[in-house]
């Protein structure tokens, strides 16, 4: 009796296991044609006026509801109008429409690709990955699939699969997308100048797509910056703007050339209209922060207040973890024990250079010095060249009592961009003494 | 025994606790606008995307072959002020292919340079190299030459029409080229059409459809090139498709910087009307854009069995019934030319191609033939070669539903022309509207 | 049937989550609504301005007339093409609860606009917050329908972007009667309940929490199904050979048996779930359910058969296992134990799985522990009151009918469930 118990239970596991395989992976004959249900007149996905894009598809949807790939089509479109708008209504709309697509049709490439995209907007790193890879088996020959797991590779810290992704979406379809992803993998190897080439020839490929564009122009802009050429960052901002009037993006980080400039106010009033547009905590925190250094201590409490707000919104939201936020406390030392805690629930979340980075510095603040060097040296392992990365290096190297060492990063880090924080630039140049 | 209970119990507990730490990831998170790098996902490419093909013998000029190919998509004429231009990063291919093998025998590629990088102060006007390449030998056969500006409005680009005429130009191989901006040529009612093929009125040969691209632009290549450069001598048929390539990129930068040419890779392509939009499933997309036409056999199977006709058959049975596999009159009028009757047969390569018998004669000034071509008659239409006026919409949905096999409806999509006349003397796509002027979509009035 | 009601009350306790009323169309949102109306001879418009939970936070202390007097600014009308200008008059403003214990804004305000000499063109333009992102509508007449319902309830359809209309055209003329000012909302409704009730798809996007007495009403459900389950096929066997411990061994022996079983149990259906989770790293957890609840159908079915027809044909012959369990030692109760727990039983399978389905991984492995908990004060009870009572059970016979029954019937049930499960997941088989 025990035997057929035991045969019976192996049994089960290898019929399950079995079942989940081919349930996920594979399942069904050929690839459904999905090709001629397509709404609104067009092939493909086509963001000059995605206002009016959407406007046709949702009158094509009311007429034929069940067309799966004018609801894959939507899902993509309301996606873009959150990029353009900054509304987060149109990420529950994108999923509610592409839930529906999946639902009459499963394996539909596009809907399981968008909503891969979806996810990777709303942190889901580990989601993003699982759908990626599917959308990669239901068509290895689709690009559009490898930067949706290439890109919650590199939020997971696998930086060798993210590239190789990243390689094969190339490889497959050169395109804005896979050009700017290039840019990011070698920004993050620290080649400067192939960097920059990636994301011009991104720029050449977004033309007559406002926002496209106008994000290339930051990202350009922001390349620039990192290296202290504000003039040409400011070109590329300004450049952005008229692309896309009010994009916060490059509002923000002219913002920053302003303040780098000097000039104060204007930087005041342009990080006001990004906050307006998306209050973004980074925004919020560098409003705070212009304040501050502008003398108006009553207005920076007032944005660190707010910041307060948007956590509480985050976590009623069901978003228990941000890096930024973590961030931002540990910087300007609100409760530096919870920010740590903070710090490392949101490394779990992101284990990115990014997320070592800041769970080093959190520790760093924490007085825990030795831990913290560990975790500096793993965000530079790829030879990222970040000055505020650098930064954070020399504080820890000289909370460990290695003066000689800090001040060659604090120089290093001024060296790439004297101007790399508001708040932390001009301590790098005191210690750097 | 008492310590085993135990360390089993710590045992359960700590695994717990490790499943619950694992799927902490797996709660659900709403939205929060970007943190990270997000980098665009789902733009497309416009400016590296074929819309159309065209190849006819030049009505006009009867001993030359005009060879037009159009690019960008619904390009909004008021798309101010990110106006469309050709990108300075592509490669724009027209091919020519004499031997009915699939591969190209001439290409010509075309690159162009802006002033700056993209065009945000109007300046559209780009000037374009082309170089030809034969027998394995490439040459420049123009550079410098002009394209016009984009027609933004009597104030930026007046007497628009002198502007872009100035820019013909001629190459030193023989041809006359013109690059730049243009109306689109291409009618058809986009909403019906792809709307699961709805035929708006009746079987939509009485007009009532509405043309979604009217008022929309296209940037387009116009090369006008001896016969004889042409003419295979044999068979007389010419096999003509359109690419574009754009540079191939790693992660790791490849140190062999000496040679500095750049490596291509195909991003779009088109030979047939509406191939790709209507026959090729979506997972393979990109790679039928990636693919060169003398691997077509590989797609063979979605012109076999024709899922138009599936759904042909589903929405209306009462025009039925239509035969959905095994469609071998579809195979040969798309991948290898017509054998029986001899229209503009190539060969058993199986090629997506336009494929233009040049020993038939046109039979009408431009604009001017019967826009049902072959299937009205006139035999130096749609599918031999493809002319401006024909209407390759109405053509397709009726060979699709059986015309080459006895089961003749007159199918269509209620659109029968374009909104503009062409010109008659090349380029011959008329011009644009002005980003000004900003109608767009035009309704047919039915007709008996 | 007492077990499946049990199953029924568990599931429910997991599927019930409690709201969390964040603003619907996002926390960052100033939306904004007019009214244009004509009372008499006059045009008014009543302005209704939401403001979500940061804009709110950033705003302070609404002082509501100066806000009226800014928004009456902040709007441009033409009548007959020439200027108007718009008084603001009477307001009323209320703090509904958001999300994150913080307060959203309802303001609404009366517009005193000129006098109608006769029909005139309208033209209204609202240019208010022009830069902030939010629902933005305009209707024309006192009696004109809102699809917001003056931003009190946002449609939740998936077809419809957020309304941005932010000018009007109209023509509009004097009407009969006196020019009386339109009334603004008073009392509770000011606080605009329905909005926040409404949130509609954002509970079903899962802003869920599960309450404190959610989870402690669902483990008191798991350990008491798992008590009774302890009563059920599988294991069965284990309470009889409790019962032969109880002749001749100690409490211990009882209490180790019971932990035994239960912990191996547990450490099985864990390892299921492990397996689980890590299938699902690869494959989409949406398209792994629907197999899962199918393969798990089809176990339960299979199993609560192969049980039926195992008592079905031995139904007569219990006598002869009886000689079989003599020796105990603490290899044989571990080796019984082991076994007893070994396959994951179905219903905790139902359990874990349901769980997954519901994205509550943690919480369903919670409830396993509980059940399994009272699987083992089950046993264990069973075990130590044979032991205690050993010379009373001596002279009572296990063979009874009725007790005989008691395992079919149970096995039946579970058929029945596994049916159940497997028919509701077929359809979503693909």
């Amino acid at each position: 009796m025990t035997r057929i118990r035991l045969s019976i239970a192996v049994g089960a596991a290898a019929l399950t296991a079995a079942a989940l395989l081919l349930g996920g992976a594979l399942g069904g004959p050929g690839p459904k044609a999905a090709a001629p249900g397509l709404a609104a007149g067009v092939t493909d996905f086509r963001s000059t006026n995605t206002g009016a894009y959407v406007a046709r598809l949702q009158e094509a949807l009311g007429q034929r509801p069940d067309d799966v790939r004018g609801l894959g089509l939507l899902g993509l479109a309301y996606q873009q109008r959150a990029r353009e708008t900054g509304d987060p209504a149109y990420y529950t709309k994108s999923r509610g429409v592409l839930g529906r697509a999946l639902r009459l049709a499963p394996r539909d490439l596009i809907a399981t690709g968008a909503l891969g995209s979806l996810a990777l907007s709303q942190h889901r790193f580990r989601e993003a990955l699982a759908l990626g890879r599917r959308a990669r088996l239901l068509s290895p020959t689709t690009a559009r699939t490898y930067g949706v797991s290439g890109d919650a590779l590199v939020e997971l810290g696998r930086y060798r699969e993210a590239f190789a992704a990243f390689d094969e979406m190339a490889r497959l379809r050169p395109s804005l997308a896979a050009y700017a992803r290039i840019s990011y993998a070698r920004e993050l190897r620290g080649d400067f100048g192939g960097a920059v080439a990636a994301m011009r020839l991104a720029q050449t490929a977004a033309i007559g797509e406002p926002e496209a564009l106008a994000w290339t122009a930051v990202q350009l802009g922001k390349l620039y910056w990192s290296r202290g050429r504000l003039g040409a960052a400011a070109r590329e901002y300004r450049d952005a703007l008229r692309a896309f009037r009010g994009y916060v993006y490059a509002e923000d980080a002219l913002a920053q050339v302003e303040a780098a400039r000097g000039r104060l106010r204007t930087a005041i009033t342009l990080e006001q209209r990004a906050v307006d547009g998306v209050p973004l905590p980074q925004f919020v925190a560098a409003l705070g922060d212009l304040q501050r250094t502008a003398g108006d201590e009553r207005a920076a409490r007032h944005q660190y207040a707010t910041i307060r707000v948007i956590q509480r919104l985050l976590v009623a939201n069901g978003v228990k973890t941000d890096l930024e936020t973590a961030l931002f406390d540990v910087d300007h030392t609100i409760g530096l024990r919870h920010a740590l805690a903070v710090a490392r629930r949101a490394h779990a979340e992101r284990p990115s250079i990014d997320g070592d980075d800041v769970l080093a510095w959190a520790l760093a603040r924490n007085g825990r010095c030795a831990e913290a060097l560990s975790w500096s040296k793993r965000s530079l392992r790829l030879g990222t060249q970040d000055a505020l990365k650098f930064f954070h290096r020399g504080a820890i190297e000289r909370c460990l009592g290695r003066a000689g060492a800090a001040r060659t990063w604090f120089t290093r880090a001024l060296e790439l961009n004297p101007h790399f924080s508001l708040l932390w630039a001009p301590v790098a140049r005191t210690w750097a003494r | 025994m008492r310590k085993l209970a135990l360390a089993l119990l710590a045992v359960a507990g700590a695994s717990a606790l490790a499943v619950g730490l694992a799927t902490r990831g797996s709660g659900p998170a709403a939205a929060t606008a970007s943190s990270h790098r997000e980098a665009p996902l789902i733009s497309e490419d416009p400016t590296a995307d074929n819309t159309d093909t065209y190849a006819f013998r030049s009505p006009d000029k009867p001993a030359t072959v005009t060879i037009i190919s159009n690019w960008i998509p619904a390009e909004d004429p008021a798309a101010g002020p990110n106006w469309y231009t050709f990108s300075p990063t592509a490669r724009y291919d027209i091919y020519a292919d004499k031997n009915g093998d699939g591969k190209p025998d001439v290409t010509w590629y075309f690159r162009f340079k802006t002033g700056g990088p993209t065009a945000f102060l109007g300046n559209t006007q780009q000037t374009y190299t082309v170089t030809r390449v034969e027998n394995g030998k490439s040459r420049v056969v123009g550079s410098g030459l002009l394209t016009p500006p984009d027609n933004i409005g009597p104030r930026s680009t007046p007497d628009y029409h002198a502007l872009a005429a100035a820019q013909v130009h001629q190459l030193d191989d023989g041809a006359t080229v013109f690059a730049g901006q243009r109306d689109d040529g291409f009618f058809a009612d986009v909403g019906a059409v792809f709307d699961l093929v709805a035929i708006r009125n009746g079987t939509g040969a009485t007009g009532g459809g509405k043309d979604f691209l009217a008022g929309y632009a296209v940037h387009a290549i116009a090369l006008q090139v001896p016969l004889t450069q042409l003419d295979n001598g044999s068979n007389h048929v010419v096999g003509i498709w359109s690419g574009t390539d754009r540079p191939k990129v790693t992660v790791a930068v490849k140190k062999n910087r000496v040679k500095k040419t750049t490596q291509w890779a195909q991003v779009s392509r088109l030979g047939n009307p509406l191939i790709n939009e209507l026959l090729i499933p979506t997972q393979l997309k990109d790679k039928w854009n990636a693919s060169t036409p003398d691997k077509d056999k590989q797609f063979m199977q979605y012109y076999s069995n024709s899922i138009l006709a599936q759904l042909l058959n589903k929405l209306y049975p009462q025009f039925g019934p239509f035969k959905e596999t095994d469609r071998q009159d579809l195979v040969s009028v798309l991948g290898t030319g017509l054998q029986t009757p001899n229209l503009n047969y190539t060969g058993p390569t199986f090629a997506d191609e336009i494929r233009l018998n040049l020993a038939i004669a046109p039979t009408a000034p431009v604009g001017n033939g019967n826009r049902l071509g072959v299937l009205g008659g006139d035999l130096a239409g749609y599918p031999n070669g493809r002319r401006l006026e024909d209407d390759v919409v109405d053509i397709s949905e009726r060979a699709v539903g059986g015309v080459l096999i006895g089961h003749s409806l007159p199918l269509g999509d209620g659109v029968d022309a374009n909104d503009v006349p062409f010109m008659a003397s090349f380029p011959y796509e008329s011009d644009p509207f002005s980003g000004f002027d900003n109608t767009k979509g035009k309704d047919y009035p039915t007709h008996p | 049937m007492k077990k499946l009601v049990v199953l029924l009350l568990g599931l429910a306790c997991l599927v019930l989550p409690t709201v969390a009323a964040a603003h619907p169309l996002g926390n960052f949102t100033v939306n904004r609504f007019s009214r244009i109306e004509v009372s008499g001879p006059r045009l008014y418009v009543v302005y209704v301005l939401d403001l979500a939970e940061i804009p709110t936070f950033q705003a302070g202390t609404i002082d509501a007339r100066s806000y009226a007097r800014r928004i009456a600014r902040g709007v441009e009308v033409t009548v007959n093409g020439r200027p108007a200008r718009l008084v603001s008059g009477s307001t009323a403003l209320a703090h509904p609860p958001g999300a994150g214990g913080l307060r959203t804004t309802r303001l609404e305000v009366v517009l005193r606009g000129p006098r109608l000499r006769g029909p005139s063109s309208l033209s209204y333009h609202d240019a208010n917050y022009a830069d902030r992102i939010g629902w933005k509508e305009i209707v024309v007449g006192a009696n004109a329908q809102s699809i917001s319902h003056e931003l009190r309830a946002y449609p939740k359809d998936l077809l419809q972007s957020p309304l941005d209309v932010t000018s009007v055209v109209a023509r509009v003329g004097p009407v009969a009667g006196a020019d009386v000012p339109p009334p603004l909302t008073r009392g509770p409704n000011l606080q605009a309940p329905d909005r926040v009730a409404d949130a509609g798809f954002a509970r079903l996007i899962g802003r869920d929490h599960l309450g404190a007495w959610v989870v402690l009403a669902s483990l008191a459900a798991a350990l008491f199904w798992g008590a009774t389950h302890a009563l059920g096929p599988g294991h069965g066997k284990t309470i009889i050979t409790a019962y032969l411990v109880g002749r001749r061994g100690t409490p211990r022996h009882a209490a180790f048996l019971g932990l035994i079983v239960t912990v191996t149990h547990t450490i099985g259906v864990f390892a299921l779930g492990l397996v689980t989770l890590l299938l699902s790293r690869f494959v989409v957890p949406d398209h792994l359910y629907p197999w899962l609840n199918l393969t798990s159908g089809l176990l339960v079915v299979g199993i609560g058969a192969s049980v039926l027809t195992a008592r079905w044909r031995h139904r007569h012959a219990h006598a002869h296992h009886h000689h079989d369990e003599h020796e105990i030692s603490a290899r044989s109760l571990l080796a019984v134990g082991v076994s007893g727990g070994l396959l994951p039983c179905p219903s905790a399978l139902v359990v874990l799985l349901a769980a997954i389905s519901l994205h509550r991984i943690a919480f369903g492995l919670l409830l396993i522990v509980a059940f399994s908990a009272g699987l083992a004060l089950a046993i264990t009870g069973i075990g130590l009151f044979a032991v205690l009572a050993k010379r009373a059970f001596a002279r009572v016979s296990f063979d009874g009918r009725v007790i005989a029954f008691l395992p079919a019937v149970s096995s039946l049930v579970i058929v029945v469930v596994g049916l159940a499960m497997t028919v509701h997941a077929l359809p979503e088989v693909r």
